[in-house]
C-alpha cells in the first residue's frame, strides 16, 4: 500500500500511547454548562462585531455577533439564553486577553429555525450559494488556524484540489479521528461540497497510518466516487503541516511566503468538511465541536462541547490538582495556559493536562549535532537561526528563511542540549516584525 | 474557584528525552570494542596510556572549567569521550607523560580555551594527536608489536603503513622496481595479511589496528543514530578510489586499495574522528564534501609527503575549512527555489 510522507520531521516518543488514552473512550456529550464564554476573535483576522446587548435574550444558533470584513467571522450562541456581559473578561486560548460575550444559559433550549436540505438539493447548489453558507455559519478552519473558511474559495485563483486534513499528528489529540470514525459520511459530503465551492476536480481526504479504522471505513465509503479518494500517509510529526501535507501528497511545495491556493490547492481539516456539512444539510452555524481532554486527568475522552465552555467543565478540580500544566491545542504547538478559567475556542481541540513541565533545560551550548538542521520540516537550520538572535543580527534573519518556520517545535524537541530553538526563532519573528 | 497552574511556559510541552551525556555515552560504548581490542594485542601498555590519558582529561577538564569560572561540565562525558580518543591513537609504547601532555593539548587547549564543547573548531583528539606527533616525533613513530604478535615481517615491528611508505619513497627516488619488488613481498600471503589487518594483530596506535572492532563500534553508532554515516561512507569510499588510481597508476593491483583503508587509522578516524558533531558540518551535502576531501587529503598527504599519516592532517584540515563549508552548503528552503533553478 503506498504510504505519503514528507522530507524532515521526527517521531515523537511514545506518541502512540498518549493517543490511545482516548481513542476507544466513549465520547461524553457535555450538557450545557451554565455560562459559555465567547470570545469575538476566534478567527485569525479582524474580531467579530457584537450584535445584541446586554440583557437580550437568545435563541441557540442565533448570530450575536457578526463578522467585521471578509477577513472575520460570523459567531452565533450555542445555546439558548441571556447575553450576561460583553466586556474585556477573560483570556482566550491564545493567551490574548480579548472580548467577550458571556451568555448566561436558560436551559429551554430554544433553537431558530434552521433551513434544511436534502443532500440531492445540496448538490445542486452553486459555488456562490456554498461560500455563502460558509460565510453565513461562521466556519474557521479548525485544525487550530481559524483561517476564515469562505476565504479560502472566494479567491480568483483556480483551484485544482481541495485537500482533506485528518492526520492529526498531535500526540495526544483524537478528536479528528473521532470525527472521521463517527462521521466520515458527513466529512465526505462536507468534501462534496467544497469540491462545489472551489470549482475543483479532485479530492483527496488525508488519513495517517496509525488510524487504519478509518481509512478503510473511508475507502470502502468511496466506492464509485471518481473524484475523491483517500491516502495514507506514514506517521511523522509534523505530517499534519499544511504544507508538509501537500508536498508529501503531490511533490509541490508552496512557494516561500505564499499560500496553498497558489499552487491550485486548498486544504482544509476534515472538522472543517463536517462542520460545513451541518451547515448546508442542517443549516447549523457553527456551535459546537469535538474536544479531547486528555492527559493526566482520572477519565480521558472526547467530548462533544459548545464553544465557549470553560476548561473547568470539563477539567475537575481534582484533576487540576494533580497537575502542575494545563495546555489548550496540544502537546508541541499548542499554548499553556494559567487558569482553567478560559473558553474553548472554535481552534481548540484539545485540553491537556500534564504532571509537570518537561524537562527545559539547563540550556547546554549547542553541540553542532545537526538533529535539528536534519528533521526542520521547514529545511531551516535552527541553530543558525538562534545565534543569529543570540547576537542581535536580525537583519540575517530573513535569508535564513526564518518566515518559512511553522513553529512545529520538532528543533526544540530534538535537540540535545535542551535549546529552545523555537523559543529564539519565534523571538526573532517579533523583532523582524516590529522592524 | 479559580484555579492557577503551577508552570506556564511555551510550545513544544515535550522533549525527546536525549542529552549531550546520553550521546556521549553511546559513543564510549560504541569505542568499548576498541578498547578491547587495544588491551587484548598491547596489554599494559594500552591499560597504562587509557587510564593516564582518561583520567587526565578528566582533571583537565574539571580543572579548566574551574579557572575559566565556567560550570562544570565533566558530567557531560565529552572529555571521557576526547581522552579514549586520544589515547587509541597513540603508540603502545608512548612514554605516559606525553599522552598526559596531549590530553592538556585537547582539553585545555583546544577545547576549552576555544570556548568549551561545541565552539572548538579542531576535533580535540585529533589536534592533540598532531601536536604530539610534531613535537614528539621520535617516540611517536616507535612502533612494537602487538603481545600476541605474529607479524609478517617480525623483526622490524614496522606497520602495514610503514611499509606502504617506504615503498611510495622508493618511487619517490625513481626505484620503481625496487618498489615494485618491496609491494610484492609485502602482500606475498595477501590472505593472511588481510586477515591481520582485519583482526588487529599488527604493529599500530593502540586502537586503529583492528578493523573489526572498529566496524562493530560503528555499527552500534549507526543502529543509535548517533553517526552522520555519510561522513564515514564517502571517505572510506574515497580513500579507496583515490589509492585505487595510484595502484593501477603504479602497477600495484587491487589490494593496494584494500591495505589503504584498512591501515594507519583510517577507519577509525573516519568512524570516530570525523564524524564529530561539533567539528563536522551541518548538512549531508556539506558532510559528503567533508568526507570526500577527507578522502583524497588523507591518501595524497599519506603517500606523497613526509608525513608518516594523512588520517589526522586531513581531518584538521578539513575541520578548518568546515565554516566555509556550512556558508555554501546551506539547505534549499521550503518553498524556495534554487538560484539557478530560477528561470
Ligand atoms: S525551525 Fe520552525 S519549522 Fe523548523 S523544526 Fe523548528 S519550529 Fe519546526
Ligand atoms: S539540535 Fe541542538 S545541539 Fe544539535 S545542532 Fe541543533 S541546536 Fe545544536
Amino acid at each position: 500500500m503506498k504510504k505519503f510522507s514528507f522530507k524532515g520531521g521526527t517521531h515523537i516518543h511514545k506518541a502512540a500511547e498518549k493517543k490511545n488514552l482516548t481513542v476507544s473512550s466513549e465520547v461524553e456529550i457535555l450538557k450545557s454548562p451554565e455560562y459559555l464564554y465567547l470570545p469575538l476573535n476566534q478567527q485569525l483576522g479582524k474580531p467579530s462585531i457584537p450584535i445584541v446587548n446586554v440583557g437580550d435574550q437568545v435563541k441557540a444558533g442565533q448570530k450575536i455577533a457578526e463578522k467585521d470584513g471578509a477577513f472575520s467571522s460570523n459567531l452565533h450562541s450555542p445555546i439558548s439564553g441571556t447575553v450576561e456581559k460583553i466586556d474585556y473578561l477573560i483570556n482566550e486560548p491564545t493567551g490574548n486577553r480579548s472580548k467577550a460575550i458571556v451568555i448566561k444559559n436558560d436551559f429551554n433550549n430554544q433553537e431558530i429555525a434552521f433551513i434544511k436540505r436534502s443532500t440531492q438539493e445540496a448538490l445542486g447548489l452553486t459555488s456562490k450559494n456554498i461560500t455563502d453558507i460558509m460565510e453565513e455559519a461562521g466556519l474557521v478552519g479548525l485544525g487550530g488556524a481559524t483561517f476564515p473558511t469562505s476565504i479560502k474559495y472566494t479567491g480568483n485563483k483556480k483551484c485544482e484540489m481541495v485537500i482533506l486534513n485528518g492526520i492529526e499528528c498531535e500526540p495526544y489529540n483524537t478528536a479528528d479521528y473521532i470525527i472521521m470514525k463517527k462521521h466520515y459520511k458527513e466529512v465526505i459530503r462536507g468534501l462534496k461540497y467544497m469540491l462545489i465551492a472551489s470549482g475543483a476536480p479532485k479530492g483527496v481526504i488525508c488519513v495517517e497510518d496509525n488510524k487504519m479504522d478509518v481509512y478503510e471505513a473511508i475507502k470502502n465509503e468511496l466506492k464509485g466516487e471518481p473524484a475523491i479518494s483517500v491516502a495514507l500517509f506514514k506517521e511523522k510529526y509534523p505530517q499534519g503541516a499544511e504544507k508538509q501535507l501537500i508536498s508529501a501528497l503531490t511533490k509541490k511545495e508552496v512557494p516561500y511566503g505564499g499560500l496553498p491556493i497558489d499552487i491550485g490547492i486548498i486544504v482544509n481539516n476534515v472538522g472543517t468538511a463536517m462542520a460545513l456539512c451541518e451547515a448546508v444539510e442542517e443549516g447549523k452555524p457553527l456551535t459546537h465541536h469535538y474536544l479531547t481532554v486528555t492527559g493526566n486527568v482520572s477519565s480521558p475522552k472526547n467530548y462533544l462541547v459548545p464553544i465557549g465552555t470553560l476548561f473547568s467543565e470539563v477539567v475537575s478540580e481534582d484533576d487540576l490538582a494533580k497537575n502542575k500544566v494545563l495546555l489548550a491545542g496540544g502537546l508541541m504547538m499548542g499554548k499553556a495556559m494559567y487558569t482553567t478559567h478560559t473558553p474553548v475556542t472554535k481552534g481548540i481541540n484539545a485540553v491537556i493536562c500534564l504532571e509537570d513541565m518537561p524537562n527545559k533545560g539547563p540550556e547546554l551550548p549547542c553541540v553542532r549535532c545537526s538533529s535539528c538542521i536534519d528533521e526542520c520540516p521547514a529545511f531551516l537550520e535552527p541553530t543558525t537561526l538562534a545565534n543569529l538572535v543570540k547576537y542581535n543580527k536580525y537583519d540575517q534573519l530573513e535569508e535564513n528563511g526564518l518566515l518559512a518556520c511553522i513553529e512545529c517545535g520538532t528543533c526544540s524537541y530534538v535537540c540535545p542540549s535542551h535549546i529552545q530553538l523555537l523559543d529564539y526563532i519565534r523571538h526573532g519573528k517579533y523583532e523582524l516584525r516590529r522592524r | 474557584m479559580e484555579n492557577f497552574m503551577k508552570k506556564i511556559s511555551f510550545s513544544p510541552f515535550a522533549h525527546s528525552g536525549d542529552s549531550v551525556k546520553k550521546a556521549m555515552l553511546d559513543v564510549i560504548i560504541a569505542l568499548l570494542p576498541v578498547v578491547l581490542a587495544s588491551i587484548l594485542f598491547f596489554r599494559t601498555d594500552s591499560v597504562l596510556l587509557l587510564v593516564a590519558t582518561v583520567g587526565s582529561a578528566i582533571i583537565f577538564e574539571y580543572l579548566s572549567r574551574k579557572v575559566l569560572k565556567r560550570y562544570n561540565s565533566v558530567d557531560d562525558l565529552s572529555a571521557v569521550v576526547t581522552g579514549l580518543i586520544l589515547a587509541l591513537t597513540l603508540p603502545p609504547a608512548t612514554p605516559i607523560p606525553i599522552a598526559i601532555f596531549g590530553s592538556f593539548i585537547a582539553i585545555v587547549v583546544v577545547k576549552q580555551l576555544f570556548g568549551g564543547l561545541g565552539n572548538n573548531i579542531f576535533n580535540p583528539a585529533a589536534a592533540a594527536r598532531g601536536f604530539l606527533l610534531i613535537a614528539f616525533s621520535v617516540p611517536l613513530t616507535t612502533w612494537t608489536n602487538p603481545a600476541t604478535a605474529a607479524y609478517v615481517d617480525a623483526t622490524s615491528s614496522a606497520t602495514p603503513l610503514a611499509i606502504v611508505k617506504s615503498i611510495m619513497l622508493n618511487i619517490k627516488a625513481g626505484d620503481l622496481e625496487v618498489a615494485k619488488e618491496a609491494y610484492n613481498t609485502f602482500i606475498s600471503d595477501p590472505s593472511h595479511l588481510i586477515q591481520l589487518l582485519f583482526t588487529g594483530n599488527v604493529a599500530g596506535s593502540i586502537g586503529e589496528t583492528s578493523a573489526i572492532a572498529i566496524l562493530i563500534g560503528l555499527i552500534y553508532l549507526v543502529i543509535k543514530k548517533r553517526i552522520h554515516l555519510e561522513i564515514t561512507l564517502t571517505y572510506v569510499l574515497t580513500s579507496f578510489i583515490v589509492s585505487l588510481i595510484i595502484g593501477l597508476i603504479y602497477g600495484f593491483g587491487l589490494l593496494f586499495p584494500l591495505i589503504s583503508i584498512l591501515s594507519g587509522g583510517l577507519l577509525f578516524g573516519a568512524v570516530f574522528m570525523a564524524t564529530d558533531w561539533v567539528t563536522s558540518p551541518n548538512t549531508k551535502k556539506g558532510r559528503i564534501i567533508f568526507g570526500v576531501g577527507l578522502g583524497v587529503l588523507t591518501i595524497v598527504i599519506r603517500l606523497f609527503s613526509n608525513f608518516p599519516e594523512g588520517v589526522l592532517f586531513s581531518i584538521l584540515i578539513m575541520n578548518m575549512i568546515v565554516p566555509l563549508i556550512d556558508r555554501h552548503t546551506k539547505n534549499r528552503i521550503f518553498g524556495k527555489v534554487k538560484k539557478n533553478e530560477k528561470k
